[in-house]
């Protein structure tokens, strides 16, 4: 196995975390938390699946995933932020909710072969670059999505006005408010966007990587996601980061399974919650003087005239 | 359209109510063009709830409020913020985690892309012509006080072009010459044209910066008219309105044996800065002493090491001690969550701290509880029951259960920090009253405030505080009035 | 937060029941199913009869138990999102005993090895988050998530490599535990397992009504500054309150591989952490209301299962056992929302 084959493999393993991943750490840094990412997933994983084989476009699909985790989202948002339930329960009822739905509405779909995949591009003379041709340039555009996405992402964090906004969000959302910007209505948009790229990175599993629907599709991958947040402190390139890792591991994993390598997959399997624990270890002893913990605001819900 | 003698701003017959509380009963002031209008009162005379609700925070129960003559939409920070009202808050509303800049970007459109690099031609011409002096690169985090004030300020300026700046009792973080900055960079606003609107209770500084004074009392305007028009005397008497100043009378002295005892005390702030340094003082049985100084010189540090709350980075506190738990009541300035469990009811919190010792034992019986309870609540007369979950409390109910309780057995010590802070007259009276008793009977009282009245009539002895340190004794029968608060305000006496 | 009265929470229970039915329906009813049909199924399935009651029983237990555990860590303002993998390391560690007891163990002996490391199993998976919320700060919340999966997949690891049956090669399984550590069948109708989460909740109502360590560990969840200004050491006793929701996880983890299915296996637990979480905010901490909504979850789990006969998906359980708490917290919210802008009470200054 190349290092190219390898590396192409890492990148796809780590599209669907890539874009739950950004999706959560949008929405934490609006200062909520959602624990329903895996619910999340399931939702667009299924809804991108029943989509393609509806209109037999995968490109369908992968809006109709869209579409259908940001529905998800803009509920959790009316939950946690306009009736706010406390965010912990509502992401876990999420979570069993998405798992309920998407097995439910997905019965009749499980074995069935698909209509409509997404298939890899084809940009002639940049396939043909050394290394990055068939690392990046012969990918499928969900992945060259996941690469552009986070530093998109750090763009915006950094560099607009809007950016700073939902920082100071998920800071000091009574500054945000003091200084006349609504909290509440930029808290559901975050939401929102942030669930439907979480749609969309379970699209990517039914459309493409397995592609088909399974129950459970995703295995996991949400909690990845929420793990890869902390792992990346809240940084869009650095939890990009953390998702190759994984991703990485994850092909290595194949090749262990493969080989009979003398480590047992499992093991590797536990990697990421382990690096995630020895993270949160360090960032909770760093918090009083770095500035690597997440944002001050994180998990309470805004009420203006509370005191 | 701007009729002639149409005030900047119109409050008319605001009222907005707490709970239990009108904090503001309806409340009508004007602000006119390019003056400084200081709102006077005590804690809780319902002077910030007002520009609260000027500015948009809350949500006004009747009334309307005016802004050159058109109707403000009430409760909308964003309309406030669009008709040129601009608020610097007690609390600073800025975000620790950004830099000065990237907190003015935020509040002021700059455009969508940020430009770090550079200030705009606005944001210089405003820091030159008001005479701002800080630096807008450093993180708010690493800003002395002061300087927020200042970034808080100018921010506000900068905002939709602010025509009123309300500031909620700017003084009380600065030091004297910070303050005497502040009010040149006012005067230099004001003659902008902009207005002003200062909200304070410190009677001195009013005079010295006002043009207009609106006098506030338990959520209604007694008084409003140009500031030549009252004296120092007339205002303080509007203020506290029927209520002498030092009613109460210190304790007979007698001098008893010392019972607590600090040696070189040095504590830290939340930050891990030091705000206690080198402190040692000593309160004998039967003598009350206060400890005197403007707020956030380390008077609260100090009271939460005393009372085993906070730990000492160096000297030692000798105390009366018990096995497991204080063996001296302690009432600290904070109650709900320092000295009460909010959602725990009256009863559970009747026993926090005595839980361990008799008739308790790993199973807390119900009828020993209950009783706890009913003392604690008898003791002062609290209007409470013991099934209420302790959040539900005024703030004077609070206090009399807290006393009740620590009060309980009698102790040979007393340390209470603000204990009067907040309440209503009668409430306040009626606890410098047991204090006094209970150092007349013997005890030894340590006691903090904020109040120099306060102080002087109920105390023996008076030790100033500033920036962590006792900067001067005195002997409440030989007020040096100007010379405390001189001490208070530089730490230098003349 | 105003405490509504127990009439009108009733009331709210109820109306977050309908709605649910009426959200269930409605979903049945758009994918070509007959809800009355359907819901009359599920019910049978769950409780129409002894064998179906005692199998609702058998999975109430394990949601109970967990239950007990995240409602006690919670009084100390504790969240144990980590039910699941402290159920999953307790059965490891009593299976664990059971495989490896020689022969000719008394049955009184056996039973009371596998419970006993059930409990110490779980209570020391939940040690680590407590041991690091203590010393290292860190959120107890994302800490107890993470450690699921580890859990997890260590059983896994053990029950498809070094503790894999032989016999049943092909399958995911450990060999059955011999017949001294499993838990007698129920006699006289009377489960064991049942027994003790009966008993833990009543211990529950215990700490409660007037448990020193209930007290403190109230006092320190609600104010931890307040504890320490009583002399409680907050730390100690909330984390000795994660410790102890870890053992009853673990608990029900050892009662599911001694008593349900006799081994332990991949895939043991159906979520019943995750579902103990959802049944003890239903519950709002009371020990009745736990043990009621475990049996409710259970018999919507259970009758999710018997209704893929009749060719509905039994996801349906799964997603009304969401909807249901969904709603009913939303009831209770919006409740409060009547109170703040209807009538004039407010929050305190």
């Amino acid at each position: 196995m190349s290092l190219e084959f390898l590396l192409a493999a890492a990148l796809i393993s780590s599209t669907p975390l890539a874009y739950a991943a950004l999706g959560e750490l949008v929405i934490e840094r609006a200062g909520i938390v959602n624990l329903g990412v895996e619910g999340t997933m399931l939702i667009g994983a299924v809804a991108g699946f029943i989509g393609a084989q509806i209109t037999g476009s995968a490109w369908a699909g992968v809006l109709a995933a869209l579409v259908c985790g940001a529905l998800f989202g803009g509920a959790f948002a009316m939950l946690t932020i306009t009736a706010r339930l406390d965010q912990v329960v509502a992401g876990l009822a999420f979570t069993v909710l998405g798992r309920g739905l998407s097995s439910y509405i997905g019965a009749g779909f499980v074995g069935v072969p698909p209509r409509a995949v997404i298939h890899k591009l084809n940009l002639g003379v940049l396939g043909h670059v050394p290394v990055l041709g068939p690392v990046i340039f012969g990918q499928d555009p969900l992945v060259l999505g996941a690469i552009l996405l986070p530093v998109l992402l750090s763009l915006y964090l950094r560099f607009t006005r809007m950016g700073l906004v939902l920082m100071a969000l998920g800071e000091t959302p009574e500054v945000v408010d003091s200084l006349g910007i609504p909290v509440i209505l930029l808290r559901y948009a975050y939401v929102i966007s942030g669930s439907a790229l979480m749609g969309v990175g379970g699209a990517y599993l039914s459309l493409a990587y397995i592609p088909s629907w399974i129950e459970n599709i995703t295995a996991g991958r949400g909690w990845i996601a929420i793990a890869l947040v902390i792992f990346g402190t809240w940084r869009p390139l650095w939890v990009f980061g953390g998702a190759v890792l994984f991703g990485l591991v994850d092909a290595v994993r194949f090749r262990v399974q493969l080989d009979n390598y003398p480590v047992d997959p499992h093991f590797l399997n536990m990697l990421p919650y382990l690096a995630t624990l020895l993270v949160l270890a360090l960032v909770a002893r760093s918090r009083a003087h770095g500035r690597l913990g997440g944002p001050a605001a994180l998990g309470a819900a805004y009420d203006r005239e509370r005191r | 359209m701007m009729t002639a003698g149409e005030p900047l701003v119109r409050l008319e017959r605001l009222s907005k109510r707490f709970g239990q509380s009108l904090a503001n009963d309806q409340v009508s002031i004007s602000v006119p063009h390019g003056k400084v209008v200081a709102v006077v009162g005590e804690n809780g005379a319902g002077k910030t709830t007002a520009m609260n609700l000027l500015a948009g925070l809350y949500m006004p129960d009747s009334g309307r409020i005016y802004v050159r003559g058109e109707l403000l939409r009430p409760g909308s920070p964003r309309d406030s913020v669009r008709a040129g009202i601009g608020m610097v808050h007690q609390h600073f509303k800025l975000v620790d985690t950004m830099t000065g800049l990237d907190n003015i970007s935020l509040a002021v459109d700059r455009g969508q892309i940020l430009r770090r690099r550079r200030t705009s031609p606005a944001i210089d011409a405003l820091m030159r012509e008001v005479g701002f002096s800080f630096d807008l690169d450093v993180y708010v985090w690493q800003m002395t006080l002061a300087a927020r004030q200042q970034l808080e300020i100018l921010r506000a300026l900068l905002s939709a072009g602010t025509h009123l700046l309300i500031l909620d009792e700017p003084t009380s973080v600065l030091s004297a010459l910070e303050s005497a900055e502040l009010f040149g960079r006012l005067r230099r606003i004001t003659a902008t044209g902009r207005s002003v609107v200062l909200i304070s209770h410190k009677l001195k500084e009013v005079l010295e910066i006002a043009d207009e004074v609106v006098v506030m009392r338990a959520g209604r305007v007694v008084h409003a008219g140009p500031i030549g028009s009252v004296t120092l005397f007339e205002l303080g008497r509007l203020i506290v309105g029927d209520r002498l100043f030092g009613t109460g009378r210190p304790p007979p002295q007698r001098p008893g044996r010392p019972v607590l005892r600090l040696d070189h005390v040095r504590v830290a702030n939340d930050l891990g800065l030091p705000a206690v340094e080198d402190v040692s003082l000593e309160v004998r049985a039967g003598e009350l002493v206060a400890i005197a100084g403007v707020s956030g010189n380390g008077q609260t540090e100090l009271m939460e090491a005393i009372g085993g709350i906070r730990e000492l980075r160096g000297g030692s506190i000798a105390k009366p001690h018990q096995q497991r738990h204080r063996g001296f009541a302690y009432i600290p300035s904070q109650h709900l969550g320092t000295a009460l469990a909010p959602n725990l009811s009256i009863a559970e919190n009747a026993i926090l701290g005595r839980h361990r010792s008799n008739p308790f034992r790993w199973w807390l019986r119900r009828r020993d509880v209950d009783s706890f309870a009913r003392a604690a609540i008898e003791r002062f007369d609290a209007k409470a029951q013991a099934r209420q979950p302790v959040r539900q409390l005024s703030g004077g109910n609070l206090q009399r259960v807290i006393l009740g309780r620590e009060l309980a057995e009698d102790p040979e010590l007393i340390v209470a920090s603000y204990p009067t802070r907040g309440l209503d007259v009668a409430s306040a009276a009626q606890i410098r009253n047991v204090l006094v008793d209970h150092a007349a009977a013997g005890a030894a009282v340590l006691v903090a405030s904020e109040e120099l009245e306060e102080s002087f009539s109920i105390a023996n002895r008076i030790l100033v505080m500033h920036r962590g340190r006792i900067v001067g004794e005195y002997r409440s029968d030989s007020p040096e009035l100007a010379n405390i608060g001189r001490l208070m305000t530089t730490g230098v006496a003349s | 937060m105003t405490t509504p009265s127990r009439a009108e929470s009733a009331l709210r229970v109820v109306i977050g029941t309908i709605a649910t039915f009426v959200i269930g329906a409605l979903l049945l009813v758009l994918t070509g199913h007959n809800p009355v049909f359907a819901f009359a199924a599920m019910f049978r399935g769950a409780f129409g009869s002894i064998v179906a009651f005692a199998s609702t029983v058998d999975k109430a237990v394990p949601i109970g138990l967990c239950a007990i555990g995240i409602s006690l860590a919670y009084r100390g303002g504790l969240w144990n999102i980590g039910a699941e993998g402290q159920f999953y390391f307790g059965a490891f560690a009593a299976a664990g005993f059971g495989l490896s007891l020689p022969e000719n163990v008394p049955h009184a002996l056996g039973i009371a090895g596998v419970v006993a490391c059930g409990l110490a199993g779980g209570a020391a998976w939940a040690a680590i988050a407590a041991a690091a919320k203590v010393w290292l700060r860190v959120n107890e919340v994302l800490s107890t998530l993470m450690l699921n999966y580890v859990a997890i997949l260590w059983v896994d690891y053990l029950v498809s490599g070094p503790w894999a049956d032989p016999v049943t090669f092909s399958f995911p399984y450990s060999p059955e535990l011999p017949d001294a550590a499993r838990l007698p069948a129920p006699i006289a109708g009377i489960d064991l397992g049942a027994v003790i989460t009966l008993l833990a909740a009543a211990a529950l109502y215990a700490v409660d009504r007037g448990m020193r360590w209930g007290y403190e560990l109230r006092v320190a969840g609600d104010a931890p500054r307040a504890a320490a200004y009583g002399g409680i050491r907050a730390s100690a006793v909330t984390a000795s309150a994660l410790v102890a929701a870890g053992a009853l996880a673990g608990l029900a983890g050892a009662i599911e591989v001694a008593g349900t299915t006799g081994r332990l296996q991949s895939g043991l637990s159906p979520g019943y952490g995750f579902i103990g979480i959802l049944v003890a905010w239903l519950a709002r901490s009371s020990p009745l209301g736990i043990i009621a909504g475990s049996v409710v979850y259970a018999g919507l789990l259970n009758g999710g299962f018997s209704l893929q006969v009749s060719g509905v998906p039994s996801a349906i359980g799964t997603v009304l056992q969401a909807v249901l708490l969904v709603c009913i917290l939303t009831t209770f919210s919006l409740g409060r929302y009547r109170l703040r802008f209807g009538a004039a009470v407010g929050e305190a200054p």
